[in-house]
C-alpha cells in the first residue's frame, strides 16, 4: 500500500475527506476501547474525541514499517484512555464488569458490515494471537480486553497470581517477537 | 516494530508491561524509574498490547460509533482540518509572489509569508466554530422547548406524567440498604416529554469524591438483547437493559429534587433504580441498589 492509500498519511497532509473516513474505519476501535475503559458513557463519549484528536494530530507519526494502521490507532488510543484514567486517580476499567453495551446507545447505529482493509489488519492481529498457548490468550484477554488487574485474574481463573503473571509476560514477549517475525506485520499470516 | 532488547529482570517486565496495558500508579512509576535497571523505553509493549487490541475488538465483533457521536466527530473534524489548514504552511499560488521565489530559498525553509492565510484561514475556523457553537445551542434550544424546567410544572403539566412512589429494598422483602434511612418521596415522569424528577428525602448524604448516587431507567419498550439476565431474590427486576439516568449526589437531610437526565429516549419507563456508584457513575451497574420506583401495569 502506497503512502497515498493510507488514510494517516492524508490525515496528515490534512485531506479533509481522510480525517472523515478515519472516523468511519476506526472510530468503532476507539469507541469499543474508550466504552471498555471509561467509567460511564458520557466519559467514554469524552475521550472518543480526545482520541481523535490525539489521533489526527499524531497521525504523521505513522510508519507503515512499524504495523498496521489499526495498530497505530489503537496504540494511540490506549494512551490516551490510560492518561484519562490515570489523572482521575483510578485504573482504566475500573468499575466496568462488562460492557455489552448496557446502558449504551442501541439504536442500530452502533454496528457496521467491516471495512475491508481494517477487516485484513483484523485478521493479522488474531493471527498473532493464535499463535499464543491457550493459557495466554485467556489471561491477556482478561487483562487487556476486560482490564482485569493480575489478582482479579488470579480471582477468577483459580490461577496463582505468580502463574498470571507468566502468562502475561510470555505472552506478549511472544507477541513482540511475532511482530518481528513479520517485519511489522507487513507479512500476512 | 519496537526491537528493543527486553531486560533480564522479571520484576522490570511486568512494570513495562503494565505500563502499556493500564498506567502505573505513583508508587509503581517511582519504583520503575528507580529500578536498578530503569532506562528502557516506555512503550517497548505498546505495539504488542495494541495489536492485541485489535485481535480483541475484532473478535468480538465490529462495532462503529454511534451516529450522535460519530455526527459531532464530524463536525471537530471539519473544524479541526479548517483549523490545520489556517496554520500549515500554504501551498505556493500562481500568482503567490513566494511561487516566485528562487528554489534554493525554498529549500533553505525560508516558507513564503504565512500572514494572509494564517488571519483568514483563523477568521474561517474561528467562524466555523461560532457557527458549531450556534448550531449547538440551537438545538439544545429546540429540544428544551417542550421541557418543565421544576418539578411543580412538570407534575401539573398533565399528558402522560406518571407519579410514582419512590421504595426502598424493605418494601420488597429485600436487606435494607445502609443509605437508606427509610427513603421516602416520590418519581414523575413523562415518556413523552422524555423528563422527570425525583423528590427523595430519607437517604443518606454523599461525599461525591467517595460515591455518587445514579439513576437507571429501564424501559419496556427496549430489547434485552443478548445480555443475560438477572435476579435478584428471585425478583427479575433488572432483565432489560438500562438507560443512564444521571448520577446525582445528596448534599444534606431533607427533601431533595433531582432532575432526570435520561441519557437515551425512552418509550416507556417501566422502573427507575438508584444505584450507589463510583465518582461520575458507571456503564455497567454491580447493581447495588438503594431504592427504586416501580411502575405498575
Amino acid at each position: 500500500m502506497s503512502d497515498d492509500e493510507h488514510i494517516l498519511a492524508r490525515v496528515a497532509a490534512g485531506d479533509e475527506l481522510a480525517v472523515q473516513e478515519c472516523l468511519d474505519r476506526f472510530g468503532g476501535l476507539v469507541w469499543s476501547l474508550a466504552r471498555r475503559m471509561c467509567p460511564n458513557y458520557a466519559d467514554a463519549e469524552d475521550a472518543v474525541q480526545d482520541v481523535f484528536i490525539s489521533l489526527w494530530r499524531n497521525a504523521g507519526r505513522y510508519d507503515a514499517n512499524i504495523g498496521t494502521e489499526a495498530t497505530f490507532v489503537a496504540m494511540i488510543a490506549r494512551r490516551r484512555l490510560i492518561d484519562r484514567a490515570r489523572r482521575r486517580g483510578r485504573r482504566p476499567g475500573e468499575g466496568v464488569l462488562f460492557t455489552e453495551n448496557s446502558g449504551m446507545p442501541e439504536d442500530g447505529s452502533g454496528r457496521v458490515g467491516g471495512d475491508a482493509e481494517l477487516r485484513e489488519e483484523a485478521v493479522r492481529a488474531e493471527g498473532v494471537l493464535d499463535r499464543l498457548s491457550r493459557d495466554q490468550q485467556s489471561v491477556l484477554r482478561l487483562a487487556i480486553y476486560r482490564g482485569l488487574s493480575h489478582e482479579k485474574i488470579a480471582q477468577s481463573t483459580g490461577m496463582p497470581l505468580g502463574t498470571v503473571k507468566t502468562h502475561i509476560r510470555r505472552g506478549l514477549m511472544r507477541v513482540r517477537d511475532l511482530l518481528g517475525e513479520r517485519g511489522g506485520m507487513g507479512v500476512s499470516s | 516494530m519496537n526491537t528493543t532488547p527486553l531486560p533480564d529482570d522479571d520484576r522490570m517486565v511486568d512494570l513495562l508491561i503494565e505500563q502499556s496495558i493500564a498506567g502505573l500508579n505513583d508508587h509503581e512509576r517511582r519504583e520503575l524509574e528507580t529500578h536498578p535497571r530503569a532506562g528502557f523505553g516506555a512503550d517497548v509493549f505498546d505495539a504488542a498490547v495494541a495489536t492485541l487490541d485489535v485481535a480483541f475488538a475484532s473478535e468480538a465483533g465490529a462495532e462503529a460509533l454511534p451516529d450522535r457521536i460519530r455526527s459531532s466527530l464530524a463536525d471537530l473534524a471539519r473544524v479541526w482540518t479548517a483549523e490545520e489548514l489556517a496554520h500549515a504552511p500554504p501551498e505556493p499560488l500562481p500568482f503567490d509572489p513566494a511561487a516566485a521565489t528562487p528554489a534554493g530559498a525554498a529549500r533553505d525553509g525560508t516558507a513564503p509569508s504565512p500572514g494572509f492565510w494564517r488571519s483568514g484561514g483563523g477568521w474561517v475556523a474561528a467562524a466555523v466554530f461560532m457557527l458549531l457553537a450556534v448550531s449547538m445551542w440551537w438545538n439544545q434550544g429546540a429540544s428544551v422547548t417542550a421541557q418543565c424546567n421544576t418539578y411543580e410544572q412538570l407534575l401539573s403539566s398533565g399528558g402522560d406524567v406518571i407519579q410514582l412512589p419512590l421504595a426502598g429494598l424493605p418494601a420488597l422483602n429485600l436487606a435494607r440498604h445502609d443509605l437508606d434511612g427509610g427513603v421516602s418521596g416520590d418519581l414523575i415522569w413523562s415518556d413523552e416529554r422524555n423528563q422527570g424528577f425525583m423528590r427523595i428525602s430519607g437517604i443518606s448524604p454523599n461525599e461525591p469524591t467517595a460515591f455518587q448516587y445514579q439513576l437507571w431507567i429501564f424501559d419496556a419498550e427496549r430489547p434485552t438483547g443478548a445480555l443475560p439476565r438477572f435476579e435478584t431474590e428471585g425478583i427479575p427486576i433488572l432483565t432489560q437493559r438500562p438507560v443512564d439516568g444521571g448520577v446525582f449526589d445528596i448534599a444534606e437531610d431533607g427533601e431533595v429534587i433531582v432532575p432526570i437526565d435520561a441519557k437515551l429516549p425512552i418509550g416507556r419507563a417501566a422502573l427507575f433504580a438508584v444505584t450507589k456508584e463510583p465518582p461520575g457513575g458507571v456503564v455497567v451497574s454491580e447493581r447495588d441498589i438503594v431504592f427504586l420506583a416501580v411502575r405498575d401495569g
